[in-house]
């Protein structure tokens, strides 16, 4: 009998919003800390911005949960600062991000079936 | 000119964010230390950039108010955990079935969670109460309570308070009457884990606060 199935990701959710932000930043590639803020608050035009505090603290529990892994790798070994240290999604953090998109998408499915969401404008992006 | 004024700027916030770094752990400070200062330079050189001087000092607010919320968050992490390994069963979990008694005494008398989180960051001994002062902090510096929950549920390694947070959450989302929720887990854990002497005296204290009638085990104990 397998006895080491992978965790059901639903199991962790929700999510906290930082720990969210942080893996889809991460959900386009490896990124080093900065690059992981950069990421969050061009994407929200500046409406999040994540602080060294809560960014490596949450990039603490992810690496003990196993949902990122620092990378040995350097996109630009040239242009790059050596000593920075680089992270990426797991496959259990790439689930994770997943279900959690999942769940959110429901809500805003619901909002919008109670009249709380504009229907997308014909022609837009959605 | 320019440059000169750039590179003293840096140089000071540099040098203060790293007086900061000691607010948290030594196991945390080691590890992320380094990397949390070479990112706050980086933030320090853009807002700069961006804004000139008054785009430094703006990036200090937000900054010493993730300080503050972090670096006390990592405190109590880490105080949770070191107790944890310390043996199978912790004090915090020992203390559990009585603090759920009370949080469930405290709601039926008409007390709000945060009034009866607060009783309990005051009142009782560590760590039941580093981790209450840790929730009602958060709470005053305008974080929802829900988002406290979930957070503390996914650091925290105590399994039955994961549980009792898992309550507490599910109440926050379907209703219900959270004290006659909370009331049948406090015998269940308190069987499970036992129960820590060091709490009684707040107990007796809080239980008169709220007109209980204390547990049978703990009026044993007089």
């Amino acid at each position: 009998m397998p006895t080491n199935s992978p965790p059901d990701p639903r199991q962790f959710l929700p999510l906290t919003p930082a720990v969210f932000h942080i893996l889809l930043a991460l959900a386009d590639g490896e990124k080093h800390g900065y690059g992981i803020m950069q990421e969050i608050t061009n994407r929200t035009d500046g409406v999040v911005k994540v602080g060294p505090g809560t960014l490596y603290g949450s990039i603490k529990r992810m690496l003990a949960d196993g949902w990122i892994e620092e990378s040995d790798e350097r996109p630009d070994a040239e242009m790059d600062d050596e000593r920075r240290r680089y992270y990426r999604l797991t496959d259990i953090g790439q689930r994770v991000a997943q279900v959690e998109a999942e769940r959110l998408a429901q809500l805003v499915t619901t909002a919008h079936e109670r009249g709380l969401l504009r229907a997308p404008r014909p022609g837009g992006a959605g | 000119m320019s440059t000169q004024r750039l590179r003293h700027a840096l140089s000071f916030s540099d040098r203060m964010y790293r007086l900061l770094l000691a607010g948290y752990p030594a196991a945390f400070r080691q590890r992320y230390g380094v990397e949390m200062a070479q990112v706050f330079r980086d933030c320090c050189r853009a807002a700069y950039r961006a804004n000139g001087p008054l785009g430094l000092t703006l990036l200090w607010f937000p900054t010493l108010w993730d300080w503050a919320l972090t670096a006390a968050r990592e405190r109590v992490s880490e105080s949770l955990s070191r107790s944890n390994s310390m043996s199978d069963t912790t004090a915090l979990d020992r203390q559990l079935g009585d603090v759920v008694w009370l949080m469930s005494a405290s709601l039926r008398s008409g007390y709000s969670v945060l009034q009866t989180f607060e009783t309990l960051a005051q009142e009782s001994p560590e760590p039941t109460a580093g981790v209450f002062r840790a929730v009602v902090e958060e709470v005053k510096q305008g974080r929802s309570l829900v988002e406290i929950l979930t957070d503390l549920q996914e650091r925290i390694p105590s399994e039955p308070l994961r549980a009792v947070i898992g309550v507490m959450l599910k109440q926050r989302e379907t209703g219900g009457n959270l004290a006659f929720m909370l009331e049948p887990m406090s015998a269940s854990i308190r069987e499970k884990m036992g129960s820590d002497a060091a709490l009684y005296p707040a107990l007796r204290k809080m239980a008169a606060h709220v007109g209980a009638a204390l547990p049978e085990h703990v009026t044993k104990s007089d």
